[in-house]
């Protein structure tokens, strides 16, 4: 055979029978941890491609060798309890001469996963090499990768208005975690428009990676829409619990090598206001707008006319205020002078009842109205300014 | 700066910001379903692959448990699927059972396994007697399950104690024998179903890795998935034993981790490394058909 057709030959059997069996032998020396030890056994070993080293390898040297891992190489074989490296070796001397070396790695008990220097030996014919290799090796049983600390008092929601809050998520590996998904559910689905959760300032979820022990506080965002008749009728019945429902935030992380895994954060929630305070509210507000009014024009009613007034208008806030918040409960919207009013909030709430007040005379009339109570009539009569 | 200071640092910035690619929808095995579509099991779930690429979840996710392995059970309403599955949890170590879904994806039966610690990797099912064949690759056993009884136990049928891993599990239903492949010894072990004798019907030396293997009965072929040797081996019986050869096929495999055989006997096999589904016509290895998985 001429040497252009052998050379050629030759090429041929490197690119496409790469897997012929290699001269050159690595061997990985066990790891021992803390508590256990991850065991090196090998699979295979031959001769491959010239291939480049990738920028996120994991490198490793001795005098003459340069060794590396891609992370895509290693992965976990879940079902047969051990973990895939594919370790690259190739002398400094000639890059081009790659041999592949696969070999299964083994928990001997439970540890964190982490990234250590693992010892090699690099036996090539007669020459015989140490080094080191950045390896991760794992436990035999996968640790919860994150945390997120929930405080003790559920979280409030209020009830007419979109909430969002934040979850902090905690990376409690050696190792970066990508955060892959998120979603929220609720026990009671009824309470809820959808949940959604997003990441940062945009509308959807992108992935993002968690560095090694970082605790981030904005990490993820919920946003929470409650159904307002629901979330009303649930707060206004008493319960022993604290919360009025438990949002389950499900995120979808992964590490290196592992598979997917999910993380679920109970996120207690309380709705606010709580529907008796409205009313109380309300009612509070009525008093002031009577006190007010009593101070500027009713101070020559009677008393027991100016106390017929005061009734009235604390009842009229506090009718105002309960069909505010049914009315706005199905859809509909409270106005005053144009304004909407919220009545499923504190500060409305009171409001409309300062409006009663102040309108105490129209509160009365208007009472008097729907009633036909004499009780609301002016004098011992009730003849006189019932139509003022 | 040295070469190798460059590559350190470049190293630790990937683990320090996190540069790292993963693969987190890796099918972990593959099946033909009696329609002749592609089933594909990964951690997302079991998802059909129609003959037109049209995809659609069979069974969505497993929740908290993993599985690497299934098997498919043709049946008049739909096909259903045997699907080992393991809990892995920080206290309590793990919590392995087998649970059959129906073809809407709903689990209609689970049987426990009571053996602590134990992970069940490959599963055959005798469609005859609708029995399952199960290996554990941890504790190195071999177990039957009686798929008509939703009470039944699994059953021992054989510890291999100097096994290495015990991985997938093929029916010789011709011969009345179970195919246990040892993934550590890269060898292939026989049970017999009737006298539980175990022999070594194909010896180490040849495959690394055997992750995957499917048995065509019709052509007498046992079609191997090796992930270590980047080959799928075609084993022919000689007698009681088997001998095999690397399959030719017009795709060069990197990590072949699963193979099917479809009703024509035409081959699936799925590559980690190429992040490739292939199907194979056995018979000159053209390339049917390639699925992204």
């Amino acid at each position: 055979m001429s040497p252009r057709p052998a050379a050629a030959f030759v090429t041929a059997m490197l690119v496409f029978l790469p897997l012929r069996v290699s001269a050159l032998e690595l061997q990985l020396e066990n790891y021992r941890t803390a508590t256990s030890q991850f065991e090196f056994k090998k699979f295979a070993e031959s001769t491959d491609a010239p291939i480049s080293i990738g920028r996120d390898a994991f490198p490793g040297s001795s005098l003459s060798y340069d060794l590396w891992m891609e992370p895509e190489d290693v992965s976990e074989v879940p079902k047969y309890d051990y973990f895939r490296y594919i370790i690259y070796v190739r002398p400094k001397a000639n890059p081009s001469q790659v041999t592949r070396v696969t070999f299964r790695g083994k928990s001997g008990g439970g540890f964190d996963d982490q990234i250590v220097d693992v010892h090699f030996t690099v036996i090539d014919g007669a020459r015989q090499e140490d080094g080191t290799i950045q390896l991760p090796i794992f436990g035999r049983l996968p640790s919860d990768a994150l945390s997120s600390k929930q405080p003790e008092d559920p979280l409030s929601v209020y009830i007419d208005v979109d909430n969002e809050t934040e979850v902090r998520l905690t990376n409690e590996k050696q190792m970066p975690v990508t955060i892959a998904g998120a979603s929220a559910s609720s026990n009671d689905r009824s309470l809820w428009q959808p949940l959604s959760v997003i990441r940062g300032e945009s509308n959807a979820f992108t992935p993002f990676v968690l560095a090694k022990g970082a605790n981030v506080k904005d990490s993820l965002k919920v946003f929470l829409r409650p159904r307002k008749l629901q979330a009303f009728l649930t707060a206004l019945t008493p319960s022993k619990s604290k919360e009025d429902d438990v949002i389950t935030v499900r995120v979808r992380y992964s590490t290196l090598a592992r598979e997917e895994m999910s993380y679920l954060i109970p996120v207690r929630v309380r709705f606010e206001p709580r529907p008796l305070y409205l009313p109380i509210g309300a009612v509070v507000g009525a008093v002031v707008g009577w006190l007010i009014l009593l101070a500027v024009r009713a101070r020559k009613e009677e008393s027991r006319d100016q106390l017929r007034i005061l009734v009235a208008a604390v009842v009229a806030a506090f009718l105002i205020e309960i069909l505010g918040m049914l009315l706005a409960a199905g859809g509909s919207q409270l106005k005053f002078l144009g304004f909407p009013i919220d009545p499923f909030q504190l500060l409305p709430a009171t409001l409309i009842g300062l409006i009663a007040g102040l309108a105490g005379y129209q509160s009365r009339v208007f009472l008097l109205k729907i009633s036909r109570l004499d009780f609301f009539k002016f004098g011992n009569t009730g003849v006189g300014n019932a139509t003022a | 700066m040295q070469p190798r200071s460059a590559c350190v640092i470049l190293a630790l910035s990937s683990i320090v910001f996190g540069a790292v690619s993963l693969s987190a929808t890796d099918p972990s095995a593959i099946k033909t379903l009696s329609s002749g579509e592609l089933a594909i099991l990964s951690v997302k779930g079991i998802e059909k692959v129609s003959n037109t690429n049209a995809r659609s979840m069979i069974v969505k996710d497993f929740g908290s448990f993993q599985a690497g392995e299934f098997a498919v059970i043709p049946e008049p309403g739909g096909d259903t699927f045997l699907v080992p599955l393991q809990l892995r949890m920080r206290a309590d170590g793990l919590f392995t059972h087998m649970e059959r879904f129906n073809s809407a994806g709903k689990s209609t039966a689970a049987w426990p396994h009571r053996e602590a610690g134990g992970i069940l990797g490959g599963v055959a099912v005798d469609l005859v007697h609708q029995i399952a064949y199960c290996s554990d690759s941890r504790l190195n056993t071999v177990y039957q399950l009686d798929l008509k009884n939703t009470r039944s136990s699994f059953v021992l049928l054989a510890r291999i104690r100097d096994s290495g891993i015990l991985g997938p599990v093929a029916l010789d239903a011709k011969r009345g024998r179970l195919l246990v492949a040892d993934v550590g010894n890269g060898t292939i072990l026989s049970i017999m179903l009737d006298t539980r004798k175990v022999e070594i019907v194909l010896g180490a030396g040849t495959m690394a890795e055997p992750v995957s293997m499917v048995l065509d009965q019709a052509n007498d072929h046992l079609y191997i998935a090796d992930a270590s040797r980047s080959r799928v081996w075609v084993g022919t019986p000689v007698g009681n034993k088997w001998t095999v050869k690397a399959m030719t096929v017009t795709q060069q495999f990197k990590q072949p981790i699963s193979v099917a055989l479809t009703p024509e006997a035409a081959l699936w096999v799925a590559d980690r490394g190429r992040q490739k589904i292939w199907l194979f016509a056995t018979a000159d290895g053209r390339t049917l058909r390639t699925v992204n998985p």
